[in-house]
């Protein structure tokens, strides 16, 4: 994978105005792009539209992008600041929720990342990294759930459990993959 | 609560199995512990992590093609622009153009039932005069909602957000497409079929004249002088002369999808002398009705309850008679009387003392004034009329609707926006709740009317036209004025003028209200009878394309045969702040026009909402706020480097690089907020 040496390319074909290279560009980048809006949005469906909108605004601007900063890194920072966006309209509503006051916390943790979004791909790798590590029988629940899309009600019959259960087990290996993310990052952090 | 239970709880709202009741339970015990909401924002953000790389690769071609699709419509936006001055220039050659006579009024048969999609531009409704009897009498059943409820969107889960939810609906591409765009009762109809004849189908109760300017249709307009209501803009001449608003909705508009937006919730401000105003408050009624048919004398004799003030608030006004999967925010009540209701999901259906029938689909909040008399402040309602209960009124923030023998919809949305749709039967509407000197319109069934929350803005327009070969003819309706036109010399300059609706509308869609849903946006396009129906900006962007390119084909041929085409030899001038420019053939608009955009239109990059920067929050700008790398840099570079020239044949010039607001008015133009104006332009 020659992610960092065909982006320059390709963002230099985009800014002369070739679709094609903007369309590998997407292909390129939108996993983390999506990963980042999806982690820091309340709802999967809106993080997907604002992904969708990450990507206009960059096609837009694309001639304002100078290099000198990781292609990922500025199409990260149009997302940052496009979820905060969401997140603080979603605030101000008068509404008062669970997904407003999630909205809130989320608002709140966003803009306390700071401009650090270098650390959200850190955080993918490191978590791809932590399903593997986990034991067989939770990666098998989490590649059911979340990759295979099956429904808690039908993992939990399979297993001769409640579905409530499979919820709470999802929430421990969360909690698990969490932590492990956040041993990884700091083993990082400790490396440099 | 302990902790365990908690989390059983925040499961559960993850994976979608909660109730509102158990999310509010949620709500409430995160409120008061910092550390459980830290735990669960943490959660969420692996959890949505996780979802995301189980699906992210997966539906990465939906995703990239979905993104390339829509930076396509966009750019087809942008060509847009070029077809505006195509008409720009169409129409000084063309003109002045001859107008023809309004036409008058269709009728719609009440009695028809509304078409399916697919079906509505094949069976032109025959013509059937109003009755003068009482209306049929109505049902509304429990799934009145029904057959809406299938084109809901987000509203479709009930009014709680969830996760997990449209990854497919945001992905699916755009079904095949063309020939009707509508918003609210208005419609874009490029078909084979002769609209006109259709149009004609007789007299009809014409006693409401809309007296709405096309100016208000743009409340974001800077520059209430642009377009110059006394400009030579054959629309504008005559705004009182036109029919009222009605036409032949049944052949046209299939229900309109109402998406009462998941977002509208009950607020906690009441509107104090309001919303609580003493149901014995006298307010104008059947005295303010032009009467007509249906209203002579009483609009309701055997309830004349209606009209009298109500002694005691110990009246029943209704009662509730069918609840399904009701969450009530206020006391659940079953006989009502002054109470504000507050019905936070579910279906409601309220049997009114004095006859009327009411479905309530929460988020809503609505009183009954009077045993005939609903205020909704927001959310969604659908009613049912009996003739005895005639006169029977909905009061909004934003408009007035006064029922003449109907069923019929009203959509409120938390900005206070009204929409109505009228099932069958005949309703009156105002613009106003209250006020005597209310714009009003008499909506027929198929009517779909929408009024502004802040009372300016009404957009309504519909375009029918049918090609034929060379031979363009139609009519078109702007604001209730209705216009035919046969030939291309006399569309054009209302193309021109459609166009700019046609900018508005974009401009709607592209706000953020109605990207999620809650305006009551709704457009129509289909091609050779296969209809698509839009709900959402998302839906519509995928779709502009197409109907575009249809009305550029149109354009470009009709123009390149005769109507001022690259081989007609023509000239003129223009005159821009004093200095006047001569043109003499084609190449020369081209570069006039180049010098335009430098010169006039480039003034439009500071200040003017441009439809590719979705504006959010009333205009607020997304570009001021997202201020994402480099975010000073004139927007939308993009167009002025590397969007190619549709025209490239030299029919026509480029576009002025303007925004939504760009003039297209042939002289007088004058730019908001600029010093530059065109006094003059002739050609020919």
């Amino acid at each position: 994978m020659n992610i960092v040496d065909m982006t320059p390319r390709l963002v230099h074909e985009a800014r002369e105005g070739s679709r094609d290279a903007f369309a590998q560009l997407v292909r390129l980048h939108h996993e983390s792009v999506r990963a980042f809006l999806c982690r820091h949005l309340p709802r999967t469906d809106v993080a997907e539209d604002v992904a969708q909108e990450v990507f206009l605004v960059a096609y837009r601007r694309i001639g304002e992008y100078r290099g000198d900063a990781q292609f990922s890194t500025w199409l990260l920072a149009i997302a940052r600041n496009l979820a905060l966006e969401y997140l603080r309209r979603e605030t101000r509503r008068k509404r008062r929720d669970l997904e407003a006051a999630l909205a809130r916390e989320q608002a709140e943790r966003l803009s306390g990342l700071g401009e650090d979004v270098v650390e959200h791909e850190q955080t993918l790798d490191a978590l791809r990294g932590c399903i593997e590590d986990l034991p067989a029988e939770s990666r098998s629940v989490v590649r059911r759930f979340y990759f295979e899309r099956e429904p808690a009600e039908s993992i939990a019959e399979s297993v001769g459990k409640k579905a409530g259960t499979v919820r709470m087990t999802l929430l421990r290996i969360r909690r698990a993959l969490g932590d492990c993310v956040r041993s990884k990052l700091q083993g990082r952090g400790a490396d440099r | 609560m302990n902790r365990q239970e908690i989390l059983e709880l925040w499961t559960a709202y993850l994976d979608e199995q909660s109730s509102s009741e158990q999310d509010t339970v949620l709500e409430q015990q995160l409120e008061r512990d910092a550390a459980m909401r830290e735990f669960v924002v943490r959660d969420l953000e692996i959890e949505g992590l996780l979802q995301s790389l189980g699906r992210a690769k997966a539906t990465e071609e939906t995703f990239v093609s979905s993104v390339m699709g829509q930076l396509s419509a966009e750019e087809s936006e942008i060509e847009d622009d070029t077809a505006r001055s195509q008409q720009f220039i169409s129409h000084e050659i063309t003109s002045p153009p001859v107008m023809p006579p309004p036409l008058p009024p269709p009728v719609q048969n009440p009695a028809s039932p509304l078409p399916l999609a697919g079906e509505c531009q094949t069976v032109p409704a025959p013509p059937v005069a109003i009755p003068t009897g009482p209306a049929p009498e109505p049902a509304i059943g429990p799934d009145f909602f029904g057959e809406n409820a299938k084109t809901r969107r987000r509203a479709s889960s009930g009014g709680r957000p969830r996760r997990r939810r449209n990854w497919g609906p945001l992905m699916t591409t755009a079904a095949a497409v063309l020939l009707v765009v509508s918003l609210g009762v208005g419609a874009l109809v490029v078909s084979n079929r002769s609209p006109v004849a259709d149009s004609t189908n007789g007299p009809a109760g014409n006693q409401a004249q809309s007296t709405v300017p096309p100016d208000r249709l743009d409340p974001e307009s800077p520059d209430p002088e642009s377009p110059d209501p006394e400009g030579p803009d054959p629309l504008r001449s005559d705004p009182g002369d036109g029919p009222a608003v009605s036409r032949p909705g049944g052949s046209l508009s299939p229900p309109p999808p109402w998406v009462p937006g998941d977002n509208v919730a009950a607020d906690d401000d009441d509107r104090p002398g309001e919303s609580e105003a003493p149901a014995t408050t006298p307010r104008q009624d059947g005295s303010e009705i032009r009467p007509g048919p249906l209203m002579a004398g009483d609009p309701s004799p055997s309830s004349g309850s209606s009209t009298d003030p109500f002694p005691s608030e110990a009246v029943v006004r209704g009662r509730i008679v069918d609840q399904s999967g009701a969450d009530w925010s206020s006391p659940a009540p079953t006989e009502i009387h002054n109470q504000l209701l507050r019905l936070s999901n579910g279906v409601v259906t309220i049997a009114l003392t004095d006859g009327a029938s009411i479905q309530v689909r929460g988020p809503a909040e609505l009183k009954l004034d009077s045993p005939n008399r609903v205020t909704l402040e927001r959310g969604d309602l659908a009613a049912a009329v009996p003739p005895a209960a005639i006169g029977f009124t909905v009061s909004t923030p934003s408009a007035r609707v006064v029922d003449l023998g109907t069923e019929f919809r009203v959509l409120v949305s938390d900005g206070g926006d009204t929409a109505v749709r009228v099932e069958r039967g005949r309703v009156e509407m105002s613009s106003a709740p209250d006020a005597n000197d209310a714009d009003t319109w008499q909506l027929e069934a198929g009517d779909y009317k929408w009024v502004s929350g802040d009372g300016r803005r009404n957009l309504d327009w519909s375009l029918r036209l049918s090609v034929a070969d060379d031979a363009v003819q139609g009519s078109l309706d702007l604001n209730g004025r209705l216009f035919r036109f046969a030939s291309t010399a006399e569309f054009l300059p209302l193309y021109a003028r459609a166009y700019q609706e046609l900018a508005d509308l974009r401009r709607l869609v592209s706000s953020d209200r109605s990207r999620r849903g809650e305006s009551p946006f709704r457009a129509e396009i289909a091609i050779n009878d296969q209809v698509s129906t839009i709900t959402t900006a998302e839906e519509y962007r995928r779709a502009y394309p197409d109907v575009h390119r249809k009305l550029q084909e149109l354009l470009t041929g009709s123009i390149s045969r005769g109507a001022g085409g690259a081989n007609r030899a023509f000239g003129g001038s223009f005159n821009i702040n004093g200095e006047e420019i001569r043109i003499d053939a084609v190449d020369d608009l081209l570069k006039l026009q180049d010098q335009l955009r430098d010169r006039v239109f480039g003034g439009f990059h500071g200040g003017i909402d441009q439809p590719n920067d979705r504006p959010v929050d009333g205009g607020a700008r997304r570009d001021a706020e997202a201020n994402g790398p480099g975010a000073a840099v004139p927007r939308n570079p993009r167009r002025d480097t590397v969007v190619p020239n549709p025209f490239e044949q030299g029919l026509v010039p480029r576009s002025p690089d303007a925004g939504d607001n760009s003039p297209n008015t042939p002289s007088g133009i004058t730019v908001p907020g600029q010093q530059v104006s065109i006094n003059q332009v002739s050609i020919n």
